[in-house]
């Protein structure tokens, strides 16, 4: 530790109490925020709507709990969760070079606005029955559909980092005699990859909504199944379980996992300069 | 001799080509490739796979709904009357979805506390899918209009809020104090103060209560309604009538395109104008200091 | 060390607007350095500098003339400063420094480089995390370590604030004269043409060459030595007296 020189450490120290006391503050936030939702829940419960209606907190927690502990999460999230990565690998794999095309070539840019623009606005539904038509009950069913919700967002994102790469980076690697490959893995890709994953970032809410819809209309398996499952049953408490379960595993695969999984990729662009 | 021979056609009828070129090269050609292009892939992909119904069939199918023809048998063609039916639960859905949002966001976006309390409640609602609440309401309320109506609303509700509560945030706080100092008043306050911030937010959020209003509208009625627009979807759906489906979706996909495209988008770039001036100008400035730094 | 020979070189650009002529950048511009010099080239806004070093570097092709870099018979290697340092953000110093160099002993020339510009623990850092000083003083680094036979640099410390431009000069005086590089330095400040440089063209407008000026200073030279003093304020006047040429000429022109 001898070798530290004292400055950056002291800064270091500041630095650390001021994400533990943002740390704390967030933790506070949260048990705040959770609380009120369970509190506004348990209200309309008991003397809104009724415990049928809509079954207590602790009823659907209890659920939650034994969907937990009986393995049944695991069986049923881990396909949910393997289409929804097969669906964005689709999204990448179509995404790119539609996105390249768009970024390189104001012709091609024009022959895909039309699509790339309506993509947004069209109902989830579409695709969830489009694909159980095409597809009939099948595992693609919810791949195609995220891939299909997803890809305009990473086409639309890729081509706006083609934009973004500075010619003077490349100057400077032809400047230096950088073949054309090494250029492109050293300046086009890292310019364009931070850009790419906000295209999936983006449309994550969106697709993961859809997958389950697909999976309600056309799956044998998967969270939506189960949803769907749930309703046939007519229980309100294991629909609600389900989703719950789903929803914040979703929101923490996004804080945690993108969200650190962006942090590290492009950690160059998040340092401050001193 | 040969060459020249060659060399000299090639150059006289160059000039033809050359505007046939421009013209292959304009944008305007290309959006139209695009559809041809889609077009096409359609067509293939109704020859691969027989379940999908090729373009010609599913507008022929559309226009015998449209016109009301008879698409075999008894069954006649009906197109409007399900327009009609839908039209007005999705407005009434987005009309109450905007008022308790509008409210919801003033109150959250307004208060500390409320905000703190509440936020996360919020984020949880625009989480959930819209299927949840088709599939609740229809527990809830059985088929009808009402079943439609909320699940609407339900869906749409928590996306206003949320936009709202980032417009009443972005007022800035200086503009705040000012209108403070100088005793800015009621009326005025609201009118030259807090609407025109909040304006495009709201329009924002119109937008997409629009959006999901409309998937969730479909769906409402898919799981709990007799007749309208997502129920005529799965009329044919259910009696294996692919083409017929494929064109409902062509007609509600077209619906809330035209809607989003001429009416929301407009709206809402017309909200944000000043904020885009602003943004402009700025972008401007930089550009100047950068321009000043090398030329210093 | 390499020979760059420019005969008789010449650059216009085509016209930008209607009605205005083709611009001329550089005019009828012939010299010749070679060996372990260090020569300036500076003259005023305009006056085509940073076209030379891009003709020179093969990013732009002359009009008429040429210009030759021979180095006994194998291309020659070059090495670039830009104004901005032009470093790739995402990879770290140690990467940036190893994505221009080639062969076996890429790592131990890298941190052989970047010792030599005092940044050897930066290795790991991103550039974002460094000074503009220090980013800069990466790509010099980076430029020595190509151990180029002739090194261009463009302005390299116009971007920066007055001390730190003032230290890197000291510190390039000190690596040139460890590294034994042909150097062609391209400037708008005559003080540091004449602090650095023990040659230094003058450019007038139009991109003619105007003077030719040898600098027999020994190195190391700091800017608060009274014969570099001496060797500016010179060199400043000459300077001046080109540009009242330039300016009566203008107003003769305008006159006829």
């Amino acid at each position: 530790m001898s070798g530290i020189p004292a400055a950056p450490a002291v800064r270091a120290e500041q630095r650390l109490s001021l994400t533990t006391r943002r740390r704390v503050r967030g933790v506070a936030g949260f048990v705040v925020g959770v609380g009120g939702f369970l509190l506004i829940w348990a209200v309309l419960s008991a003397f809104v709507f009724g415990g049928f209606t809509l079954p207590p907190p602790a009823e659907v927690g209890r659920i939650m709990w034994d969907i937990l502990v009986s393995g049944e999460f695991f069986r049923q999230f881990v396909p949910t969760i393997l289409r929804l990565a097969y669906g964005f690998g689709l999204a990448l794999l179509i995404g790119f070079p539609i996105g390249y095309l768009m970024g390189t070539s104001r012709w091609w840019r024009a022959f895909f606005h039309d699509m790339v623009m309506v993509a947004g606005s069209i109902p989830g539904i579409t695709y969830a029955v489009l694909a159980l038509v095409v597809l009939g009950i099948s595992i693609w069913g919810p791949v195609l559909s995220v891939g299909l919700v997803a890809m305009p967002y990473v086409a639309i994102n890729v081509a706006e980092g083609l934009d973004s790469v500075d010619r003077k980076l490349v100057q400077m690697s032809d400047a230096f005699g950088r073949g054309r490959a090494t250029i492109v893995r050293n300046v086009q890709v890292p310019s364009v990859a931070p850009f790419a994953f906000a295209g999936v970032r983006l449309s994550f809410a969106l697709a993961w909504k859809v997958e389950q819809l697909t999976e309600v209309f056309g799956s044998s398996s998967g969270v939506g199944f189960q949803i769907r499952h749930e309703f046939e049953d007519f229980s309100i408490p294991g629909m609600l379980a389900w989703v719950l379960l789903f929803i914040v595993f979703m929101i923490l695969l996004e804080r945690f996992v993108l969200t650190r999984l962006e942090r590290h990729l492009f950690r160059w662009r998040l340092e401050d300069r001193p | 001799m040969s060459s020249a021979t060659v060399a000299a056609p090639s150059r006289a009828p160059g000039r033809a080509p050359n505007r046939i070129g421009r013209m292959l090269r304009s944008d305007g050609s290309a959006r139209l490739a695009s559809y041809v292009f889609l077009l096409v892939l359609w067509q293939l992909i109704s020859l691969y796979e027989e379940r999908f119904p090729p373009p010609a069939e599913v507008f022929g199918f559309l226009w015998t709904e449209v016109t009301g023809g008879s698409h075999g048998g008894i069954v006649r063609g009906e197109f409007w009357e399900h327009f009609a039916a839908t039209l007005p639960r999705f407005a009434i859905g987005i009309a109450i979805s905007m008022l308790l949002g509008v409210l919801a966001g003033v109150l959250i976006g307004g208060s500390k506390a409320a905000e703190a309390l509440l936020k996360d409640t919020l984020l949880m609602l625009v989480a959930l899918p819209a299927i949840i609440w088709a599939f609740l309401t229809q527990m809830w309320l059985g088929l009808g209009d009402y079943a439609v109506v909320i699940t609407t609303f339900l869906s749409a509700f928590p996306f206003v809020a949320v936009n709202v509560v980032q417009g009443i945030q972005a007022v800035p706080r200086d503009l705040r104090r000012m209108s403070g100092a100088f005793h800015i008043a009621g009326y005025r306050r609201l009118r030259h103060l807090l609407l025109p911030a909040v304006a495009g937010y709201l329009f924002a959020g119109l937008r997409f209560a629009v959006i999901i209003g409309w998937n969730a509208v479909l769906l409402g009625e898919w799981f709990s309604s007799s007749e309208g627009v997502g129920w005529r979807s799965r009329y044919w759906y259910d009696a294996n009538r692919y083409q017929g489906f494929v064109a409902w979706v062509i007609a509600f996909i077209a619906f809330i395109v035209l809607l989003d495209r001429l009416v929301l988008v407009r709206l809402q770039r017309r909200a944000f104008r000043w904020r885009d001036a602003q943004l402009s100008d700025m972008e401007r400035r930089a550009e100047e200091i950068d321009v000043a730094v090398a030329g210093a | 060390m390499a020979t760059l020979q420019v005969e008789h070189l010449n650059k216009t650009f085509p016209a930008i607007e209607r009605g205005s002529g083709p611009t001329t950048a550089i005019d009828d511009l012939t010299f010749e350095i070679g060996g372990n010099v260090f020569v300036s080239v500076v003259g005023p806004s305009g006056c085509g500098k940073s076209t030379l070093l891009n003709i020179v570097s093969g990013i732009e092709t002359a009009t008429r003339g040429s210009v030759t870099v021979s180095q006994d018979g194998r291309p020659a290697r070059l090495g670039y400063v830009f104004q901005e340092p032009r470093l790739l953000p995402w990879r770290t110093v140690d990467q940036n420094m190893r994505y221009v160099l080639d062969g076996e002993d890429a790592r131990g020339r890298a941190e052989e480089y970047l010792r030599m510009v005092g940044l050897r623990d930066s290795g790991d850092k991103f550039p974002g995390q460094l000074s503009g000083g220090m980013q800069q003083r990466v790509g010099i680094a980076r430029a020595f370590a190509v151990e180029p036979d002739l090194l261009l640099m463009d302005e390299p410390f116009s971007h920066l604030d007055a001390i730190t431009a003032r230290s890197l000069r000291e510190q390039l005086q000190e690596i040139w004269t460890k590294a034994k590089k042909t150097v062609l330095f391209v400037t708008h400040d005559i003080a540091e043409a004449v602090q650095l440089s023990n040659r230094v063209l003058i450019l007038a407008p139009g991109g003619r060459l105007y003077a030719d000026v040898p600098i027999e200073l020994p190195y190391p030279r700091r800017a608060s030595d009274r014969a570099v003093a001496m060797a500016q304020a010179e060199l400043l006047g000459r300077f001046e007296t080109m540009q009242e040429e330039a300016d009566a000429a203008d107003v003769a022109d305008v006159a006829s």
